[in-house]
C-alpha cells in the first residue's frame, strides 16, 4: 500500500475511535461568537507575568495576570498596552486555591481573552466572566485550529 | 512502503488510538483529604449547607443536595460526606474553616467548587461550593423542566470535585457540561473508580 493512501486511512481510523460524546461536549461549550457577543473587551497578547495575593480578609486568593496586548478586537484596550486580569485561584503562603472551571495563565503564553472591565481595590483591570472558556491559547499562529487572523476576524 | 514500515504504522495507530480512547477515564486534581494513620475508616468530612435558593423551598433543595452526598457515600469508596448543620456561614467561597454548600450571586457557571490545599503535601484544608442563584433556575423534580437545572445532578458533580475528581468526559457525572432539563443522578463506574483510586474501597 502506498504511504499516501495509508496515512489518511490511519487518520480516519483514529477519528472513528475518538471518544463518543465529543461532539456533544463541543456543542455545549460557548462558541467564540457567543463569547464575543457577551464580552465587552476582546484582546490578544502575551502573558508577561502573574502574581498571587490574599484578599483583604485573607480568606481568598486572587491571581493578577499582566498581559501585553498585541491587538484589540473589541473594547478599550489598545495594542502596546499592558493590562491586568484578575482570576480566582492561585498559590500563596504554601496554600493553593483552585476551583472547578479554573483558568491558569503561564508567562510567555500567547492568548486571546474575552474580558469584562473590573475595579479591585481602586485599581482598574479586567476579569474573565467565563473563566476558562474565555481564554483561548494561540499555538503556532492558530486558535482552535483556525489561523489567528481568521479567528479574530470572525469575532468582529 | 515495505511490510515492516506498514506494521510499525499500524502499531503506532493502535497506540495513539488507545491514548485517545483513554481520555474518557477519570481525572484527578492531585490533592486529597488527609488520611491520618490510625484514623477512622472510612474517613469522613463534615460539611454545612445553606439551602437559600429562591427557586425551590429550602427543604426540597436540601434533600437534593443531601441525596447527592449520599450517592457518593454509597459508591464504595472509603470516604463519607458527614452532614453537619444547616448553616449560612458565608454567601461567597472563603477559607474560613467550614466546608460549605451555598447558593449565591454567582453567574459564570451553574456552580463552582473551590478547594484550598497545601501546595507541598497536597492535603485538602477546606472545600466550598457556590451555586449560582438568580441567573440560573433550579429544580428538584423529574423530568427536569427545560428551563431549569437539576440540583441533585449538579451537586453530584460538585461533590466529585470535593473528593478531588477533575473534569472527565461523557457519560461520567464528572463531565464538565450540563444542559437545561438534563438529569444525571447516577454515578458511572468511571466516577466510582476515580473516588476509589484516591481513597480505596470501603
Amino acid at each position: 500500500m502506498h504511504r499516501e493512501r495509508l496515512l489518511p486511512a490511519a487518520l480516519l481510523t483514529l477519528a472513528a475511535l475518538a471518544p463518543a460524546g465529543a461532539v456533544e461536549l463541543r456543542s455545549a461549550r460557548p462558541t467564540p461568537a457567543a463569547l464575543a457577543a457577551e464580552s465587552p473587551v476582546i484582546v490578544h497578547g502575551t502573558v508577561a507575568a502573574t502574581r498571587s495575593e490574599w484578599n483583604e480578609s485573607r480568606d481568598f486568593i486572587w491571581t493578577f495576570v499582566t498581559l501585553n496586548v498585541a491587538g484589540s478586537t473589541k473594547g478599550a484596550a489598545r495594542a502596546g498596552q499592558a493590562i491586568e486580569i484578575r482570576i480566582p485561584n492561585g498559590e500563596v503562603d504554601g496554600i493553593r486555591q483552585r476551583s472547578s472551571n479554573q483558568v491558569v495563565f503561564d508567562p510567555g503564553e500567547e492568548v486571546v481573552v474575552f474580558l469584562a472591565p473590573d475595579v479591585y481595590r481602586g485599581r482598574p483591570g479586567f476579569v474573565l466572566p467565563r473563566l476558562g472558556e474565555g481564554k483561548r491559547v494561540v499555538r503556532d499562529g492558530t486558535v482552535d485550529g483556525v489561523p489567528l487572523a481568521t479567528f479574530l476576524g470572525a469575532l468582529r | 512502503m515495505n511490510r515492516a514500515a506498514l506494521r510499525l504504522l499500524l502499531v503506532l495507530t493502535a497506540v495513539v488510538a488507545l491514548v485517545v480512547t483513554s481520555a474518557t477515564a477519570y481525572v484527578l486534581s492531585g490533592d486529597s483529604w488527609p488520611h491520618p494513620a490510625g484514623g477512622p475508616m472510612p474517613m469522613t468530612e463534615t460539611w454545612a449547607l445553606c439551602a437559600n435558593t429562591v427557586d425551590v423551598n429550602g427543604l426540597s433543595a436540601a434533600g437534593a443536595v443531601l441525596t447527592a452526598a449520599q450517592t457518593w457515600n454509597a459508591a464504595g469508596a472509603r470516604f463519607r460526606f458527614n452532614f453537619g448543620a444547616f448553616q449560612c456561614q458565608s454567601s461567597t467561597p472563603r477559607l474560613d474553616g467550614v466546608n460549605q454548600v451555598t447558593w449565591g450571586e454567582f453567574h459564570q457557571y451553574p456552580a463552582a467548587t473551590y478547594v484550598w490545599a497545601s501546595s507541598t503535601t497536597h492535603q485538602i484544608y477546606e472545600v466550598d461550593t457556590i451555586i449560582g442563584d438568580f441567573y440560573y433556575k433550579w429544580s428538584v423534580v423529574l423530568p427536569t423542566p427545560s428551563d431549569s437545572l437539576d440540583i441533585q445532578t449538579v451537586m453530584l458533580h460538585e461533590f466529585g470535585h470535593w473528593l478531588d475528581l477533575d473534569h472527565s468526559s461523557p457519560p461520567a457525572v464528572m463531565q464538565p457540561f450540563i444542559d437545561y432539563g438534563e438529569a444525571r443522578r447516577t454515578l458511572t463506574q468511571d466516577d466510582i473508580d476515580g473516588a476509589i483510586a484516591i481513597y480505596g474501597c470501603g
